[in-house]
């Protein structure tokens, strides 16, 4: 993650400069004591060195061994009472006397000649944290009243003062701890972050006095940790400081603790209030965290795809291609990585066989073309080993392009197989639907001229004839008459197609009525009944229509029974489609008769061009009929079928569509 | 029956020989005496109507008063043939009758358009031929009044 490591930096050199900051506080406190003109010493409320400026070792006679943080101030006035040769019992005396000056009047001066061999003028003095100042001055021969005394305490305040105003001119909190890990200086702002602890804070106090303090009252969150692992481990961090380290108030706040150990023992610590830094390390970690599984998630689904895809930017640069892209076309992963150019690319596909030099020149050439017009394109890519690719193309906003590769190699070929089968079969189909309608065309021809001069024959020369001619002249034209017939019905047959009108609303019970007025003489004749009603209107080519149901009711009326009187009853009823399954409503057109009937076994056959179940001398057809049925139910959407029992009658159903879509209305015919 | 006594010549351009056989019948049958001529095509059609090649024996001869023009004939059909008999000055006043087995619409209104006197599908049945010759010859030999260069000599 670029951008993470970006802000990981950051949040470190942040670190680098809190740190330099704070060290830079606490040498600048020692440079301010140890530049002074004047020595100067801090001792605790025990009366334990705090600190002594070198100057104070100096104009003193101290070394540096007799001067360690923690030395109690009786002790080193003792050394260095001894080393001016007063005697013991007076040692003692004379500190139980300033001991005891200090406590009832709260600072004293006194001039000592000290070991140095300098003649010094000391002030001691009890601040209001019961801690004592004591600062040294050298007395010049010229300087020997007693005005001096009062400058010099003077200036010990000053310092104190500026040191004071020193540490709350920082930002962040600022404790300093004795030897005896007791707290000796610290700041405002050293509270403000233990705010807690704020009524305990003194000096004085032990820091692990106060860290336990700090536990009971809830201060920092420990994470559920164990309270005396949890203090232990703090002590020891705190005794032994090294790296920063960031604590978790119970309020919320985020501290960040340096502790460093100092030559004299003492430990300084610097405490920065890092909830900001904290609150935006935290996003940027949720965000890390959410970029690093988007960035899982989108890998996974790349690779996974069926597809191969690149990413190039503006300069045709591949940014990310996945492992599917390599793959189609051989590409090794070595090789083909971001960084690589689009020609480079090509080039390299070109080395391994791919394709030929021209094959990338033309792609190339095509390309700038795709890039101007900033439109999705798709190209088909035939590779040498007879893979076909689809490459597509599609421009991204900054001027880059994403390119999906897909191997369309058997999708072509099927596309390619079936457009020629397509062909194939539009092609013969047409043959065949010109060929039924030329042949029943030009057929009719000779067929009068057979018939009209077998009239002039029998016409002319009926009286000359033999009887036997003359039969034969008839049957002749018996034969002729049935192949008029069958001409005829052909030529219907083929004309659904070829003469086929586009589809209209049309009321089935108009259609059934013009039938039956056709159909008078016949169910006259026959004392037959037809019955309709409420039949739907839908939309259907009416002449087709007519036929259909001429054919069937005809049917109905021709394949009587003896001695019963044919009863037809017409009906329709609705199927209602499913229009998410894309499933169109539909009608059931049914002609149900008492004839006949037929063996079930035969209801394929019936509806077979030329197929009859009857000899020509018990019923009269040509047995093109019901195929002609069966087309134009087809060609209306729909299928038609038959039931019969034989000796009781047949019912013939045939399922038509409502509506038609406008693409099925086109005339399909082309005579 | 012309003018001047002479009956007028019928010519018939049908490329199909049984119905040229039928139409002679036809005429027998219906007693018309009037001469009648064949053509096989709409080319000798044509020829006939110049008297040019075989026709120019005729050149002395009056135009025929009625011509039976079949439309699908070889060679010339009889719809490009028609085309160019009303394109000439001295044929386009001949009365042209269409006598086909087309029923097709669209040679109906073409040829009208072309300029015929009248569109006749031939018939199925040898009597309907017969009525058919007769109603011709009562029309338009006994009836109607034809142009002079049908009816006398054209010389």
């Amino acid at each position: 993650m670029d951008v993470m490591n970006e802000r990981d930096f950051q949040a470190v050199s942040d670190d680098i400069t809190l740190g330099t900051e704070a060290n830079y506080s606490i040498r600048q406190l020692e440079d301010l004591l140890s530049g002074a003109e004047a020595g100067l010493a801090l001792f605790d409320r025990e009366r334990r060195l705090v600190y002594a400026n070198p100057r104070y070792l100096k104009l003193c006679g101290y070394t540096l061994e007799e001067t360690r943080p923690g030395t109690r101030l009786e002790e080193m006035a003792r050394i260095s009472l001894e080393r001016s040769g007063v005697s013991a019992d007076n040692i003692e005396e004379i500190i139980a006397r300033g001991i005891q000056r200090l406590n009832s009047a709260g600072g004293y001066s006194f001039r000592y000649n000290a070991p140095s061999g300098q003649s010094i003028y000391v002030h001691r003095r009890i601040t209001d944290e019961q801690q004592i100042v004591e600062t040294v001055r050298k007395i010049a021969d010229e300087e020997a009243d007693a005005g001096v005394g009062e400058r010099l305490a003077m200036m010990a305040e000053a310092a104190r003062i500026r040191m004071s105003h020193a540490l709350e001119a920082m930002a962040d909190g600022f404790a300093l701890f004795d030897a005896d890990d007791r707290l000796q200086i610290y700041n405002r702002q050293y509270v403000d972050l233990n705010p807690h602890i704020a009524d305990i804070i003194a000096p004085g106090k032990k820091f692990e006095d106060m860290l336990r303090m700090g536990m009971s009252r809830s201060g920092y969150e420990t994470g559920g940790e164990d309270v005396e692992h949890y203090i232990n481990w703090r002590v020891k961090l705190h005794q032994n400081p090294g790296e920063a380290h960031d604590l978790l108030m119970s309020d919320g706040r985020w501290v960040r603790i340096h502790e460093k150990r100092t030559a004299d023992g003492s430990i300084v610590g610097i405490r920065s209030d890092i909830t900001e830094l904290k609150k935006r390390e935290s996003e940027l970690l949720a965000t890390s965290n959410e970029l690093r599984r988007s960035n899982m998630h989108f890998n996974t689904a790349l690779n996974n795809m069926v597809q191969g895809l690149c990413m190039f930017d503006a300069n045709q640069t591949l940014i990310v291609a996945n492992d599917r892209y390599l793959q189609l076309y051989g590409f090794s992963p070595d090789v083909v990585k971001p960084g690589i150019t689009l020609p480079e690319i090509m080039e390299y596909s070109v080395s391994i066989g791919n394709y030929t030099r021209e094959d990338a020149e033309r792609a190339k050439a095509e390309r700038p073309e795709t890039a101007r017009n900033r439109s999705q394109t798709v190209l088909k890519q035939y590779l040498r080993d007879g893979r076909i690719i689809a490459v597509q193309h599609q421009p991204m906003p900054d001027g880059g392009s994403i390119a999906t590769y897909e191997d369309v190699t058997e999708l072509e070929r099927n596309a390619e197989n079936l457009q020629q089968y397509t062909r194939k079969l539009e092609a013969s189909n047409r043959e065949l639907q010109d060929f039924a309608y030329v042949a029943s065309h030009d057929l009719q021809e000779p067929l009068r001229k057979i018939e009209t001069f077998g009239d002039r024959l029998k016409n002319k020369y009926a009286d000359e004839l033999p009887d036997n001619a003359t039969v034969y002249i008839e049957r002749m034209q018996n034969a002729t008459g049935r192949m008029r017939l069958l001409i005829n019905d052909l030529l219907n047959y083929s004309r659904i197609t070829t003469k086929a009108k586009p589809f209209a609303e049309l009321d089935l019970n108009a259609v059934v009525a013009g039938v039956l007025s056709d159909l008078q003489i016949r169910i006259e004749e026959a004392g037959a009944t037809v019955n309709f009603n409420d039949l739907h209107t839908i939309e259907a080519d009416d002449t087709q229509m007519r036929q259909l149901l001429q054919n069937l009711i005809g049917n109905a009326l021709k394949f009587q029974r003896e001695g019963v009187a044919p009863v037809v009853t017409v009906s329709s009823r609705l199927i209602e489609g499913d229009f998410v399954s894309g499933i169109p409503d539909m009608i059931e057109l049914s002609i149900a008769d008492n004839g006949i009937g037929f063996d079930n076994r035969y209801k394929d056959q019936i509806f077979t061009i030329f197929q009859r179940l009857h000899g020509r001398n018990d019923y009269e057809g040509t047995g093109i009929g019901l195929a002609t049925c069966r087309k134009i139910v087809e060609r209306h959407g729909g299928e038609i079928d038959a039931n019969g029992v034989e000796g009781e009658g047949a019912t013939f159903t045939a399922t038509l569509r409502m509506k038609h879509k406008q693409i099925e209305n086109i005339d399909e015919g082309h005579e | 029956m012309a003018r001047d006594g002479t009956p007028i010549t019928i010519l018939v351009a049908d490329d199909d020989a049984d119905d040229r056989m039928l139409i002679e019948d036809a005429f027998e049958e219906s007693c018309l005496q009037n001469p009648l001529h064949f053509v096989e095509d709409g080319e000798q059609l044509l020829q006939y109507l110049r008297r040019e090649g075989d026709f120019e024996k005729l050149r002395d001869e009056p135009y025929p008063g009625v011509i039976l023009l079949d439309l699908n004939m070889p060679k010339m059909c009889g719809r490009t043939a028609l085309g160019k008999i009303k394109e000439d000055v001295n044929l386009c006043r001949i009365p042209v009758i269409i006598l086909t087995t087309s029923k097709a619409e669209e040679d109906i209104l073409r040829t009208y358009g072309l300029g015929v006197s009248s569109f006749i599908t031939k018939p199925v049945t040898f009597d309907r031929l017969v009525e058919v010759v007769k109603t011709i010859g009562a029309y338009w030999i006994e009836i109607v009044a034809l142009p002079p260069e049908c009816t006398t000599n054209a010389a």
